[in-house]
Formats: structure tokens, sequence, C-alpha cells
């Protein structure tokens, strides 16, 4: 009659998908900051512009998160349907996220 | 060998009278007193064609002007709210509303169980919708309707552009739906969640029931945000508090974030359940399983998410910063991906099963064709240099008909051919439905595929006529007979619909199509006999016998066990059956709480505020008088539902069906408040000098912390006055009543504190964008403390009338949950007016 708590097991089936939604919130709102303070964008470090090196670093923290879940997935030894759901929602969130990142290396800043 | 089922045969005699006589229907003028999701289903889908046929109209009369060049048939004030009135009725009031209403209808169908949890609730949403939208509707007899476009854009919507009460009918109306929406949306998640047929594990969960659980929380993460932006674009018009107005530091570009961040998702809260009604149909009409199951959820829980990722994609042409609109684009591609998937999947399953040739299958065909064509128009419009070109012409106008008919109205159709025996005496015409389809298919094609060419010639979207000269005229002509032939096809459907339909669920023509899933288990008015065990994703094609057990009474509760209506509450993931929820019966209170709030709503709308008070004040007393005979108490004890299950008939906390609907409510409040920081930090953003503006100096540190620390002084009494309920039959209520009073005060003292040192800091709401957003957060939490009043007073009223104890207590608990979302918004609310300006170097 009783299962394992809905919240934690729902959230991870979700994961994936949360972590991409937090990194695209994430850019996006960076980018609307950045881009509304003139003097913050033109700022650079070690010579790389920071937006551009902001968007990486979210995106590199995004994958690593999703790596993490990946393995605690595979680790709860979760049934075929929930492997399945949750492990695909993690790979789709990783293309998502590396396909997201690409217009900060390819377009053109805030003009 | 196979397990036992739980119920032996024969059944006891009377069982099956007393069960009829419980979920006895309501019948003549009696019906608006219906709670039950069989009546209300269907009332509901009626509605929804109704208004579809409505915004028809508007079209044909739009389309009868354009026919040739110059015309003088309507005016171009009228074709300005016909527009207006067309797109919006089709979206909010036909799209939207349909696909809950299919949800209301076939959920506890698919899922075997007596009702959805709350029926009042969807008794409520739908009378509110029905109301709402019949008077909003008929703004237009008045010369009232609103007239600024279906996204409504201010500064044309604000007051100084739009005096008048055409524009508050649309923010008022469609805020008041958007509510009636979210209601449904929670009982759909409690409901997809947590009544289900026993067995029926997240792994069997029917694909439309999937689709509708993703649908609701995309209205409970999408809906606040239009909510909000119709509240503040009012608060605009009405108190001229400047959100949207760039002189005084606010900024129309916040309008359209807060509707497209609704707008997009929108067409996936539209397309998804239609996708998930899609998936039920196909299988049946091919006699095979769904091929990819596991991708098809996937792909559904992926668009929920992707969506929510495009809503720039409408202000390509609005000078968003280069890289965002590069975000914006990449999601709009990658949101195509789990479509794909799903399209794939319909195809698959066609190909490996042998397709029936019924006019459901049609319909499918059709709008796999349509959808699909509107589909590539789509990824060419999410190019941001083609978009740019073809932004505002008729190119969109073709496009999103292409979309929305293809995506929404077909399966709908479909799905109305489907299941009509399901809910009526007879199915609806075979031969007729050839003719239907016929003519829709070919009608829509030859009403929308010229449009792209006008488009691509130039032609704009919005125009009341066009001069002869510009090569526009066959098209245009072509155009409006295309209209004609749907509106034929739609008028032999509405006669083929008025000769069959006839409303039933015992009798009902039954499972023509031999598809595979539990509505077409037979039923009475209560749903099904007994309450069968799922083992599997199709049990009427894998569980031989299965409509034989379950009729006559052999699986679970094959009776009332109680004396009343009552369905099972299992668990959310492997659906095990955790306790029998009581269920009302017949009412009128949920009826009278949505007449009155629809009279609030739209005596506002027209200032006849005193009257609205007036309303607003019967809707709460009725939804208190609803209130007052829910949370029944332990006292019916445990019932056997037969296999040796005994189940409690009352629960608290986190396993009640109740806690999660308050859950989800926070949840939309969050949405919402988030949604207003959102707006907040987006002013700060484009006139960073306001904030706060020249000569206002911020309240001092010291009353702010005084705030947040009576904000948690209010906390620590709740729970403390919850550790005091008074246990059964003692009836000493004092320690607790004294807390919660104390903890009430705590909460209202903070919240006024703030406002007054607010206003003598000499900050005021209609001087700057920056004042109107400061005192907005601090309104929005005067609303929540209001409503905390109302549950608090309403709790120790039931206390002192013997209905709460330190077991009865799920009315507590309930408070307790919003009480503690209030108070954490106080605090985020304090924090940011307050410490956020000081960050950036002010005060
Ligand atoms: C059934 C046949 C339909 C016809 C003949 C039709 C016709 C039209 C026409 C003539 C316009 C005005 C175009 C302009 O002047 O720019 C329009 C706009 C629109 N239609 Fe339809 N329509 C139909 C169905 C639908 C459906 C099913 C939906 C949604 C579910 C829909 C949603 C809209 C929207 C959102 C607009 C834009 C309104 C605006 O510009 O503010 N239409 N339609």
């Amino acid at each position: 009659m009783h299962e394992a708590p809905f919240v934690p097991r729902f959230l991870l089936l979700l994961s994936g998908l949360i972590v991409w939604a937090g990194h695209f919130l994430g850019i996006y709102l960076y980018t609307g900051l950045l881009c509304a303070r003139p003097d913050w964008v033109t700022a650079s470090l070690a010579g790389i512009p920071v937006l551009p090196l902001g968007v990486c670093l979210a995106t590199a923290a995004a994958l690593v998160l999703l790596v993490l879940l990946q393995i605690r997935a595979m680790a709860a030894g979760l049934d075929r349907f929930a492997g399945f759901v949750t492990s695909g929602g993690i790979w789709l969130a990783g293309l998502a996220v590396l396909w997201e990142t690409l217009p900060a290396l390819t377009a053109p800043g805030c003009a | 060998m196979t397990k036992p089922l739980p119920n032996p045969l024969p059944r006891p005699e009377g069982e099956l009278e007393a069960l009829e006589k419980v979920w006895v229907q309501p019948t003549g003028w009696r019906l608006l007193s219906a709670v039950n999701n069989s009546q209300i289903g269907v009332l509901y889908v009626g509605t929804a064609v109704l208004f579809f046929v409505l915004a028809g109209i508007l079209a044909l009369l739009m389309r009868t002007q354009l026919a040739v060049p110059g015309n003088d048939f309507v005016d171009q004030d009228l074709y300005n709210q016909l527009f207006t009135m067309h797109g919006t009725v089709m979206m909010f009031l036909f799209a939207v509303p349909a696909v809950e209403a299919m949800g209301v209808l076939l959920l506890p169908n698919l899922q075997a169980a007596r009702d959805l949890p709350f029926p009042r609730l969807s008794a409520y949403a739908y009378w509110a919708y029905l109301i709402g939208g019949l008077f909003f509707f008929g703004s237009l007899f008045w010369g009232l309707a609103p007239d600024g476009g279906w996204f409504m854009y201010p500064p044309l919507t604000s007051y100084i552009y739009s005096p008048g009460d055409n524009a508050d009918f649309w923010l008022l109306g469609i805020g008041f739906i958007e509510i009636s929406a979210i209601a449904g949306a929670i009982e759909i998640i409690v409901g997809v969640l947590r009544t289900r047929a026993p067995g029926q594990s997240l792994d069997k969960l029917p694909v439309f029931c999937w689709a509708m659980l993703v649908f609701a929380g995309m209205i409970v993460f999408a809906f606040p945000a239009v909510i909000l932006a119709t509240l503040l674009l009012e608060l605009e018009r009405a108190f001229h508090w400047p959100f949207f107005i760039a002189e005084k530091g606010g900024h129309a570009l916040l309008w359209q974030h807060l509707f497209w961040f609704f707008g997009h998702p929108e067409v996936y809260i539209i397309f998804l359940p239609a996708a998930g009604m899609v998936s039920m149909m196909v299988p049946a009409m091919a006699r095979t399983p769904l091929v990819g199951y596991r991708l098809v959820v996937l792909a559904i829980l992926g668009t929920g998410f992707l969506s929510f990722g495009l809503w720039v994609h409408h202000m390509f042409a609005t000078g968003i910063p280069g890289m965002s609109l590069g975000f914006f684009s990449a999601a709009s591609m990658a949101v195509a991906i789990p479509s794909g998937i799903q399209v794939f999947a319909w195809i698959a399953t066609i190909a490996s099963g042998r397709l029936q040739m019924t006019t459901p299958t049609l319909f499918l065909l059709g709008f796999l064709f349509i959808f699909t064509l509107g589909g590539l128009t789509g990824v060419m419009v999410a190019m941001v240099p083609f978009d740019w070109q073809a932004h505002d012409s008729y190119f969109i106008v073709a496009h999103l008909h292409y979309v929305l008919i293809g995506g929404m109205v077909f399966p709908l159709f479909a799905a109305i051919y489907y299941w009509m025996p399901m809910v009526s005496r007879h199915a609806l015409s075979e031969r007729l439905g050839r003719w239907v389809f016929g003519l829709m298919f070919i009608g829509v094609n030859v009403t929308f595929f010229p449009q792209h060419l006008a488009g691509l010639m130039g032609m704009p979207r919005r125009v009341f006529t066009y001069p002869a000269d510009f090569g526009w005229n066959t098209l245009n002509l072509v155009s409006t007979a295309g209209a004609y032939m749907i509106a034929l096809g739609v008028l032999l459907f509405l006669f083929d619909l008025a000769r069959k339909l006839r409303p039933t669920s015992e009798g009902n023509a039954g499972n023509l199509w031999n598809a595979g899933t539990l509505e077409w288990l037979p039923t009475g008015t209560y749903q099904t006999r007994s309450i069968p065990i799922v083992t599997s994703r199709e049990p009427l094609w894998d569980q031989p016998n299965l409509a034989e057990e379950v009729e006559s009474g052999r699986h679970y509760l094959p009776r009332t066990a109680t004396g009343r209506r009552e369905t099972i509450i299992t668990s959310p993931f492997d659906a095990a059956p955790q306790y029998v929820l009581l269920m009302p019966g017949a009412s009128w209170r949920s009826f009278f709480a949505a007449v009155f709030t629809a009279g609030f709503f739209l005596l506002l709308t027209v200032k006849l505020v005193t009257l609205a008070v007036v309303s607003g004040g019967l809707a709460l007393a009725a939804v208190i008088w609803w209130m007052w005979d829910t949370d029944p108490g332990p006292g019916h004890g445990d019932v056997d539902i037969g296999g040796g299950l005994v189940l409690p008939t009352y629960v608290s906390g986190p396993a009640s069906h109740s806690w999660w609907a308050m859950v989800v409510l926070s949840l939309v409040a969050g949405t919402t408040f988030a949604c207003l920081l959102f707006s907040y930090f987006f002013l700060w953003t484009v006139r960073p000098d306001l904030f706060p503006p020249p000569g206002v100096t911020l309240p001092g540190l010291e009353p702010a912390a005084g705030v947040a620390a009576l904000y948690i002084v209010s906390g620590l009494l709740v729970a403390f006055a919850g550790k005091h309920l008074a246990p059964p039959r003692s009836g000493r209520h004092g320690v607790f009543l004294a807390a919660l009073l104390l903890a009430l005060a705590g909460l209202v003292a903070a919240n006024l504190l703030d406002l007054a040192r607010m206003w003598d800091s000499g900050l005021r709401p209609a001087e700057s964008g920056y004042g109107a957003t400061v005192y907005a957060i601090l309104c929005l939490q005067t609303f929540f403390v209001a409503t905390i009043t109302i549950m608090a007073l309403y709790t120790a009223a039931r206390a002192l009338a013997g209905k709460l104890d330190a077991v009865r207590r799920v009315t507590f608990d309930n408070t307790h949950i919003f009480w503690r979302y209030t108070i954490g918004q106080g605090l985020i609310g304090a924090g940011v007016v307050h410490l956020f300006p000081r960050l950036i170097g002010a005060g």
C-alpha cells in the first residue's frame, strides 16, 4: 500500500528536463541583464568576452549535472519505463543545452 | 495460475440498486446542480463546440467582407472587433476549454474511476466558463467588444488609446476564464495522479492521461503569466499605474514578455491533448498497440518543457539582443524533435496494423496532412530572417490556421466521432461523416493555402479591405469560397449531432471500434460496476473476460460501502489502492458560486463596483457553503473493497487528495509571484535610473526587519497551533484558537506595516513603473493575506462547530500549506523591495 515518496521519484523522472529549464532561464536572464548594462558587456576575462564565457560556463555546469543525474538514475534501480523516461529526458536535455549554446558562439551578442 | 478476483459471485441482492441510487443523475432544470463528470463533461464539450460555431460565424463575416476588393459589408471598426473576438474566442473559449472538457469527460473513464476527485470543482469551472464566455461574446452586440487584436498589445490597449470598456471586457473576461481553466487543471493533475484503476501504474497509463497531466502542468506554469499581465494592464487602465508606459519608466515590451510566456506554450497546451487523443485513436483504428509508447511519453514531457523556451519567438521583430534571439530560435527548432517523434510513432502504428477506414480515421489522416504543412511553414518562420519578412502578413494567418485547425480541430472532430458511442445511445453517421470530412478537409485547404501566396505577395493581416489592383483578388475570392465549404461541413455535422446525440451512460452504443482501453467497459451512472484491476496498457485486449467480470461486480468495490458516492484513491506511481474517497452528490453550491463569481467580474467590467462587491461576497458565501461539508472526518470507518483489502475512508497529510490540490494551488500562486518579480527586474533593466526615482528615499531597514520578524513569528505560531489541535470530541480548542488568531494578527500586521512604511517614503504607484511594481508586489501580498484571513476564520469556525480536531484535520492542513506559502512570498517580496535597490547602490 505504501510506495516510495512521490516528489523525489517524480523529480528524478523529470530531472534532465528541469536542468534544461534552469539552464535556459539562466542564460536568458544572464544575457538580458548583461545587455542592459553596456559597461558590463564589454568586459572580458582572460581575453574572452564575459557574455559567451558565462553562457559556456553555464553549459558546462549543466552538462556535469546531467552526467551526475544519469549516474544517479542508473544506481536508483528504476523499472524499465522510469529508467527509459529518465535517461531519455537527460539525453534530450543534453542535446538541447548544447544546441542552445551554439548561438553564444555564433550570434552577434547584444546587437 | 491466475489470481482469484477480489469479489465472489453471486453479489448480494440490492447491492446494484443501492449503487444506482447514490449515483442517480439529476434531470430537467436540476441538471444545473449536476456535478458528475459524465454530465458536466458532455455539457462542457458541447459548450466548446458552441463557441467554435460562434467564432466560426465571425470568421465567415470577415471572409465575406474580404471576398472582393473595396467591399463595404462591414466597416473598419467592426472588422477590428471581429478579428479580435474571433481570435480570442477561438483560443480562449474554444480551443483550451475543448481539450480540458475532453479531459473531464474521458479521464475517469480511461482510469475506471467513478469520478474525478473534485467533481464540484469541475462543475464550478464549467459554469464559470459558460456564463463568462456567453457574456464576453455578447459584448459584440453592444459594440463593446475588444478590438485590440487577440494579444492586446499596449500602449494601443491602455487608457490613452483605448478609453471605454472594450479592452476591460477582454482583460476581465479572459482573466476570469483563465481562472476557470486553472481550476480545471488542478482537478486534472490530482485526478490523473490519484484516481486510477488499481494496477494502472505510470507505465500503463493511457497516453491521453499523460498528455492531460502535462497539459495541466503547463497551465499551472503558463496561465499565471497572462493572469498577471491582465491584472497589471487593468491596474494601469483603472488607476494609471504605469507598468507599460515608457515615459514613466514602464515598458510596453513587458506585456509582450508576459503574454507570450503564456502564449507560446498555449499552442502546445492546445496541441498536446489533441495529440494525446490521436495516440488513443490510432491504435484502436489500426487494431494494434501504439508503437514506441515510452518514446511518445518522453516526447510529451519534452514538449511540455521545451515549449516554454519559445516565448520570445513571437517577438523576433522587436529588437531584443541578438544572442537571446539565437537561444529562442534554437529552442523553436528543438521542439520540433518531440513533435516529430509522435508523428513517426503514429505512422509506424498505422504501418504495423490494419487501418480501418472510418470517419475518425479520415479526420486523423487529415490532421497528419494539415498539421505537417503547418509545421513546415512553422520551421520557416522560426528562422529569424524569414520571420522579419513574413511578419504580420497573411502568411502568418495561413500558418497559424494550418497549425491550429490541423493540430486541434481535426483531432477534436476525430475524437467526437470516435467517443460518441461512449457517451450516446447512437454513434454518428459514418456516411454523413465522410461528407463532413470531405467538405472540411478540402475547405480548409482552399481557404488557407492561397493565403500563403497572398502573404508573400504582401497582403498584411488585419486589414478590413484592399484595393483592386494589387493582384490579391482571386486569391481572396477563392479563400472565401473555401470558408463557406468549411461552414457547410460543420453544418452537416451539427445536423447529424442533433439527430444522433442522446447522452447516456447506461445503454450507450458501446465499443464499436473494438478498442482496448478502459473507457469501453460497460458503464452505468456510477461508471463501471466494479473497479477493475489492470495489468496491461490495453486491458480489454489483454485481459480476456474483463468486461464481463467488471460488470458482474467481481473486481473492487462493486457497491457503495458507506451509502454515499465513493471512488478509490490510488498511489501516484504504482496505482495501489490507498483509501476510499467519499464524493459529493448533485449540489447547487458550485453552481451558485460560479454564477456570483461571474457576476463579480462582469459587474466590475461595466464599473458597477458596489454591485460587483455584493456579487463577490455572495460568491464567497457560496464557496464557504460548498466547503462546509467537505472534510467529513473518519466517521465512516474502514471499508472492505474486496480481495482482503480494507481501506480507510479518511486520511490527512500528504496522502490526502486535497493536500495535493493545495500544493498545486501554491505552485500557481508562486508562478504568479515569480512573473511579478520578473516584471520588477525587467523594468529595472530598462530604467535603472528610476530604481528608485529621484526624490524618493527608501524606507528604513529596521521596519523592514520588523516585517520579516512578524512573518516568521506568524509561521511559528501556526505550526504551534497545528500541534495543539484538540483531541477528538474533547472540545478543548482554547490553545489552538489563541495561537491561530495570534498568528493571523502577526501576518496582517506585517503586511500593513510594510505598506504603511512604503507610503511614508513618498513613493506613489502612479508616478513611476518602479512605484507601480513595488506596490503591485505589496498588494499581491495583501490579497494573499486577505485570503488567509478568510481561511483562518473558516478554520476557527470549524473548530468551534466541532468539525476540526487532531484527527479530522484536513481543513487546518490545507490552510497551513497556504499560510506557509504566503509567508514565503511575503519574505521574498519584502527582501526584493527593500534590499535590491540597496544592492544596486541606491538609498
Ligand atoms: C474554421 C475556419 C476558420 C476561418 C474561416 C478563419 C478565418 C479567420 C480570419 C478571416 C481571420 C482574420 C485575419 C485577419 O484579418 O488578419 C482569422 C484570424 C484568426 N483566427 Fe481564424 N479562422 C478559422 C478557424 C480558426 C480556429 C479553429 C482558430 C483557433 C483555434 C483560429 C484562430 C485565429 C486567430 C488566433 C486569429 C488572429 C486574430 C488576430 O489577428 O487578432 N481561427 N481567422
